[in-house]
C-alpha cells in the first residue's frame, strides 16, 4: 500500500490482492476515509502505532513514516476482516 | 401470486437471492404481527409467574415486545423451570454398569456367551469385532443402595453416593452409535454426522442472551486432555447463524483468542475501526443480501464487548476462600476441571445461559479398578 503512487491506488491494490475482486467506488471511499482518520490519529500520538508496528516479519526503519504505515496496517486489517475477503462470492 | 407486491426495495440483483429476500420479508411481517398479538397475552401470563425478568404486570406492550423479541423465535411456549445450564461432559465415560446401573444377573451369567437377544444384529466395535467369543462379564465394583431413594451406586463413586437423593439417574438411554466420534457428535447435535447445531447453539438461537456482553453459549475444555479427541464442531452452530456457536475459553493469559488489541491501540480506536468495517460489510450486504454477513458483524461486536467483559469474569482474585474450598484445591489452577467448574459458576452468575465443560480421559476399557 505504501509503495503505490497514492493512497487510493494503494488501497484498491491491497483490496484486490486480499478479496480477489476490484474494489467498488463506495468501498474505496470508506477505506480512504478510514486511512485518513487513522493517519491523523497516529500522527497526533505516535505511541499508538507501537502495537501495529511491532507485529510482523519486517522491521520498520527510523526514517519510515510510522503514522502512515500504521494507518495502512489498520486498513489492511479491516479489509482482511471484511466479508469480501473471507467469503469469495 | 404477485411476486413484486410489497417488495419494492430488493437489495440484490441476483434472482435467487431476490426470491429469498421476498420470503424473509413475508416471514418478518408474519412474525411481527403474530408475536405482537401473542405477546400481550403472554405478558399477562408471565407477569404472574415472574418467569422472565423485565416483564411485569405494569409492563407496556412495548416493554413486553422488547423482551419478547430478544431472540429469534420469541419466548418459549411455556415458562421454563431451568433458567441456566451447566453441562458437564466427561468424554469417554466409564460404563454405567460400573457406576449406577446395578446388574446382578451378570454375575450369575459370568462366562456365558452373550445371547443373540442382546446382540440382535448390532454392529460390533472395532475392538471387539475380531473376538472369537463374546463372553458376559459382570462389573468388578461392589454396589450398595444409598439415600432415601435407595439408589444403587458402585464404590467407584464414593462421594456421589452421598448425594443420590439430589440426582436424577436416567437408565433408559440407548444408541446405535458405537464409536467415540460419531457417538459424541450424536450426543451433542442429535446426528452422528457433523454439521448440525450443538444443543447450546439451539438454546442460544431459541432463547437469546441474558447478557449482551457475553456469549450465550460457552465451552470450557480442561487443559492437558488426553484420550479420545474433541473437536470444535461439538460446540458448533451447524446451519444456524454463526453467532450461535459456542465460544471456547482457554486457560492461561488469553481466555479467548484474538481479542487483544495491538499495544497502545485502545478500545476507542478499535471502535472506530469496527465502525468502518461495519460500513464496508453493509455495502457487501447491499450487494449480496446474505444474512450471514450481519451474523459475522454481530460476532465482531461481541468480540469487542468481550474485550472488557472477559477479563472481568475470568478474574478470580476477589473470589472468597470458601468458594475455592468448595471446588477443591485444583480450582486455583486455571484450566483444570475444577477451575472450569468454578468458571462456569461465575459465567452463570453473569447471565450466560449455557456453559458446557469438556473433560477428557474418561475412556475406560480395562484395569477399571486402578483407573
Amino acid at each position: 500500500m505504501t509503495e503505490a503512487k497514492d493512497i487510493r491506488t494503494g488501497i484498491a491494490m491491497t483490496f484486490k490482492k486480499l478479496a480477489g475482486r476490484n474494489i467498488t467506488d463506495k468501498e474505496l471511499d470508506v477505506l480512504a476515509k478510514l486511512q485518513n482518520e487513522e493517519y491523523q490519529k497516529f500522527n497526533k500520538n505516535l505511541e499508538k502505532t507501537k502495537g501495529w508496528l511491532q507485529t510482523g516479519a519486517f522491521k520498520i526503519s527510523e526514517t519510515d513514516d510510522k503514522a502512515s504505515i500504521a494507518a495502512n496496517a489498520v486498513v489492511a486489517s479491516t479489509i482482511m476482516n471484511a466479508d469480501a475477503s473471507i467469503t469469495k462470492r | 401470486m404477485c411476486n413484486n407486491h410489497h417488495h419494492s426495495k430488493l437489495t440484490s440483483t441476483n434472482k435467487d437471492l431476490q426470491q429469498i429476500e421476498k420470503q424473509l420479508d413475508r416471514r418478518h411481517f408474519l412474525k411481527q404481527t403474530s408475536l405482537g398479538i401473542g405477546a400481550i397475552a403472554l405478558g399477562s401470563l408471565l407477569g404472574a409467574e415472574k418467569a422472565f425478568a423485565g416483564i411485569g404486570k405494569e409492563s407496556t406492550e412495548e416493554e413486553i415486545l422488547k423482551v419478547y423479541n430478544k431472540n429469534r423465535l420469541g419466548l418459549p411456549h411455556h415458562a421454563p423451570k431451568a433458567k441456566r445450564i451447566i453441562y458437564l461432559f466427561q468424554s469417554g465415560g466409564p460404563s454405567q454398569m460400573d457406576l449406577f446401573d446395578y446388574k446382578p444377573k451378570l454375575s450369575d451369567m459370568f462366562g456365558q456367551e452373550l445371547p443373540p437377544s442382546v446382540i440382535s444384529g448390532q454392529r460390533l466395535t472395532g475392538m471387539s469385532g475380531s473376538q472369537s467369543t463374546l463372553p458376559i462379564a459382570p462389573s468388578t465394583f461392589k454396589f450398595n443402595q444409598y439415600g432415601e431413594s435407595r439408589a444403587w451406586v458402585s464404590d467407584a463413586m464414593p462421594y456421589l453416593s452421598e448425594v443420590v437423593d439430589d440426582l436424577c439417574f436416567i437408565k433408559s438411554m440407548q444408541t446405535d452409535q458405537i464409536n467415540h466420534t460419531p457417538a459424541i457428535t450424536f450426543m451433542q447435535t442429535g446426528n452422528q454426522l457433523p454439521g448440525r447445531p450443538a444443543i447450546g447453539s439451539w438454546l442460544s438461537y431459541g432463547l437469546g442472551s441474558d447478557n449482551e456482553n457475553l456469549p450465550t453459549f460457552i465451552a470450557l475444555v480442561s487443559k492437558n486432555g488426553k484420550g479420545q479427541p474433541l473437536k470444535a464442531s461439538l460446540w458448533g452452530n451447524g446451519f444456524l447463524p454463526t453467532e450461535h456457536q459456542g465460544v471456547q475459553f482457554r486457560s492461561g493469559k488469553d481466555p479467548v483468542l484474538y481479542l487483544s488489541d495491538p499495544e497502545n491501540y485502545d478500545g476507542n480506536d478499535r471502535r472506530d475501526m469496527l465502525d468502518y468495517l461495519k460500513h464496508l460489510n453493509e455495502l457487501q450486504t447491499d450487494a449480496y443480501g446474505d444474512p450471514e454477513i450481519q451474523s459475522r458483524m454481530s460476532q465482531y461486536e461481541m468480540a469487542f464487548k468481550m474485550q472488557t467483559s472477559i477479563p472481568e469474569v475470568t478474574d478470580l482474585t476477589n473470589e472468597p476462600e470458601y468458594i475455592f474450598d468448595m471446588y477443591g484445591e485444583d480450582s486455583r489452577d486455571p484450566g483444570t476441571y475444577a477451575a472450569n467448574c468454578l468458571m462456569a459458576r461465575k459465567l452463570l452468575e453473569k447471565g450466560v445461559k449455557f456453559v458446557q465443560l469438556y473433560h477428557q480421559g474418561w475412556d475406560q476399557h480395562n484395569y477399571c479398578q486402578e483407573v
